[in-house]
């Protein structure tokens, strides 16, 4: 059997913004990563502030992982002294071999789910984890497939939502949850942050096969930055990245 | 409770790791960054002054010395990537009483550096003043005395990352610097039909070019500062040793060429006359107005950014000996606010401030240069030492060649520069040694270092 989806979660110490109740729900069937990190200046050496700040920052990070743990997702904590967030985050993503990363903002619910495509890339790692994510629970997924100009609507949809929509109901997931939703536009990061306003969570691909593209300089970094709801982002799987 | 028993959770939440963020191109820009301040913005007319074009072999001299000591200490850093540097080496190679005068010496030495630094930066800053027409001729040293105030003030207080600054504060120098060279090396070997200024090489004989020597080292001093931060080195083992022999030999070749080039087109003794700011007529006189702008510009940004990278390595010093208990634990407390160690930072902020009152501009600089010699002597007998001893920890990725020759020359040619210095930075550097002995003798003196 193939191993749970594992999603990454990362927290500011030693003062975390709490994490929406709905999340921990929601992630509790996954393999939970969270990284803890408390981030210092040049001037301090991370060794310096380790030694003064590790039980606090370590207290304060069991609080945050406590309710998944409670949940039943499998959690696996790692506490950071870093100058860089960025270089932290992204090294313990593949050591931890992290199909997802969590973007944080403030959310109350997580009942309706927004999956843009685009066409068939990464198809198979979005839906694959969309399914483990959500098979079991009451959550509405809305495919979204932003066209280009004089692009026919049908082979969209045969070419695209419906293999879709086939590997996630594979994966056991109620077809009646889901739906798809077309838009022809030239600004598809720009569709993608406004229809992102009526949803609850966006879970999307990254564009190419390293982090560092993913948060700088390409579209899923737009809308990670840009939409005002949390943000999933789904790695390339190893499979996927052409030899 | 045994191990077993112990819920899992725990064990895992007391494992704080510790991210190597630096990789080369930051390693490098710290080395570089340090040393490039000096050798080009504030020595050539000095150095012309007491050698002549012969001044070019000081700097050669510096280089080679510090590519002697460069090695060993890459092998050390490789062998110990932990924060503290020279301090950490000597300490667990040659035994606390050493490591605490190095450690001592280590602070105080990039105190005195950074005192001459800011001199420098304050010499550029009234150049610059003077260029826009402000007449208010303020003394250098309330100039230098003010910039340390603000420069410890931002660093206690100031929580954003400025590595993608220092970063490009050393790219933008070495672009400034290359157009600078490049043209100037045509120009003054004829290519574009420049006369240059005929000139006996070594008006003043042969001791000058080793009393220069000695003098500039300073402008070397930065290079076994990346060893300071090894803990925080992405693979150490690679960036260390690239980055420290590296940074060694870009300064080296950027000195001697600047000088080469100062002297061919101004003449030393005219260079002489103009002081710290020197290099600015050179650039004028190849450039204009604009060159002289670019340099000034230059000068600058470089001594600044040598004055605060001196300033922090300073109190990553205090925290490697306060962690050893040669000094008290506060002084490694850090600002729960500003995340920043701002008790070791006042104590290198502080002194700096009192040093710059002082303000000799070349004793500055031969005192620093002065602990920093005998502490990279040490490191080179550190690494004799550590191949004799071979604790089971010592196995570094990198090891220095040609030993035991090479590192025996590296400590030899270090202590002998000291030789060289005028007698007043002497008997301040041998002050400072014996202030430092009695504090261990008083203070640290159950300290026990072991390192097997």
């Amino acid at each position: 059997m193939r191993t749970p989806s594992s999603i990454l979660i990362d927290v500011e110490l030693p003062d975390p913004s709490p994490l929406p109740p709905a999340l921990v729900k929601l992630v509790s069937s996954l393999r939970v990563v969270i990284v803890g990190w408390y981030e210092v200046p040049e001037q301090t050496s991370p060794e310096q502030a380790r030694e003064q700040f590790e039980e606090e920052a370590a207290a304060a990070l069991q609080e945050i992982a406590t309710p998944f743990e409670d949940a039943g997702a499998e959690v696996t904590q790692r506490l950071v002294f870093t100058g860089n967030v960025f270089d932290t985050v992204s090294r313990i993503s593949v050591e931890e071999s992290c199909d997802t990363v969590y973007i944080a903002r403030p959310a109350t619910e997580l009942q309706n789910v927004l999956v843009p495509l685009r066409g068939t890339h990464n198809i198979e790692s979005i839906m694959a984890f969309v399914a483990d994510l959500l098979k079991e629970r009451e959550t509405k997924v809305t495919m979204l497939q932003v066209m280009e100009e004089g692009e026919s609507e049908e082979k969209v949809l045969s070419k695209v939502i419906e293999p879709a929509r086939a590997r996630i109901t594979d994966r056991g997931m109620d077809d009646s949850m889901l739906s798809d939703h077309l838009v022809t536009s030239d600004d598809p990061a720009g569709v993608i942050i406004e229809e992102a306003e009526d949803y609850d969570l966006v879970v999307l691909g990254e564009t190419e096969p390293t982090m560092r593209k993913i948060l700088f300089g390409s579209i899923p970094e737009q809308i990670a930055i840009e939409a005002n709801v949390p943000v999933i982002v789904v790695r390339h799987a190893a499979e996927d990245v052409p030899a | 409770m045994s191990p077993a028993e112990r819920p899992k959770v725990e064990i895992e939440s007391q494992s704080g790791e510790l991210e190597r963020s630096l990789g080369f191109v930051e390693a490098m820009a710290i080395g570089t960054g340090t040393m490039v301040g000096a050798g080009i913005f504030v020595f050539p007319g000095l150095a012309a002054g007491q050698a002549g074009p012969a001044a070019m072999l000081s700097f050669a001299i510096g280089a080679v010395i510090a590519m002697l000591v460069a090695l060993p200490t890459a092998e050390l850093a490789t062998a110990m990537p932990e924060s503290g540097g020279g301090y950490y080496f000597i300490s667990r190679g040659l035994g606390s009483f050493l490591g605490s005068l190095v450690g001592i010496g280590q602070w105080l030495g990039l105190i005195f550096a950074s005192a001459f630094y800011l001199m420098g930066f304050a010499y550029y800053l009234s150049d610059v003043l003077t260029v826009l027409g402000v007449t208010a001729s303020l003394p250098v040293q309330v100039v230098a005395f003010v910039t340390v105030v603000v420069l410890t003030g931002v660093s206690i207080t100031g929580t954003k990352n400025t590595g993608d600054l220092q970063n490009a504060i050393v790219g933008l120098l070495l672009i400034i610097l290359a157009g600078f060279l490049g043209h100037g090396l045509l120009d003054a070997t004829g290519v574009l039909g420049r006369e240059s200024i005929p000139e006996t090489f070594m008006p003043f004989g042969v001791m000058p070019i080793f009393t220069t020597a000695a003098l500039v080292f300073t402008s070397y001093l930065g290079f076994a500062q990346i060893a300071t931060v090894a803990g925080e080195i992405k693979d150490p083992g690679r960036n260390l040793p690239r980055a420290m022999i590296g940074s060694v030999l870009l300064v080296g070749v950027l000195y001697v060429l600047t000088i080469f080039l100062s002297t061919s087109i101004v003449g030393s003794e005219q260079l002489s006359g103009l002081g710290e700011t020197a290099i600015v007529e050179v650039a004028r006189s190849i450039f204009g107005t604009v060159g002289a702008g670019a340099i000034l510009t230059g000068g600058l940004l470089a001594t600044l950014s040598s004055a605060n990278a001196s300033i922090l390595s300073s109190s990553r010093s205090l925290f490697a000996l306060s962690r050893d208990a040669l000094v008290p634990d506060e002084t490694r407390k850090i600002n729960r606010r500003f995340r920043t160690p701002h008790v070791a930072l006042l104590l290198t902020g502080v002194p700096t401030a009192g040093l710059i009152l002082f303000g000799r501009v070349e004793v500055l600089a031969e005192v620093a240069s002065l602990l920093h010699l005998l502490m990279y002597g040490l490191m080179c007998i550190t690494l004799l030492v550590m191949r004799a001893r071979r604790p089971a920890a010592y196995d570094p990725d990198f090891r220095c060649p040609g030993s035991p020759v090479l590192p025996a020359l590296g400590a030899l040619a270090s202590f002998g520069l000291i030789a060289f210095m005028q007698p007043l930075s002497i008997g301040l550097g041998l002050g400072v040694l014996v202030a430092a002995a009695l504090w261990d003798g008083f203070f640290a003196r159950d300290v026990d270092i072991v390192y097997e």
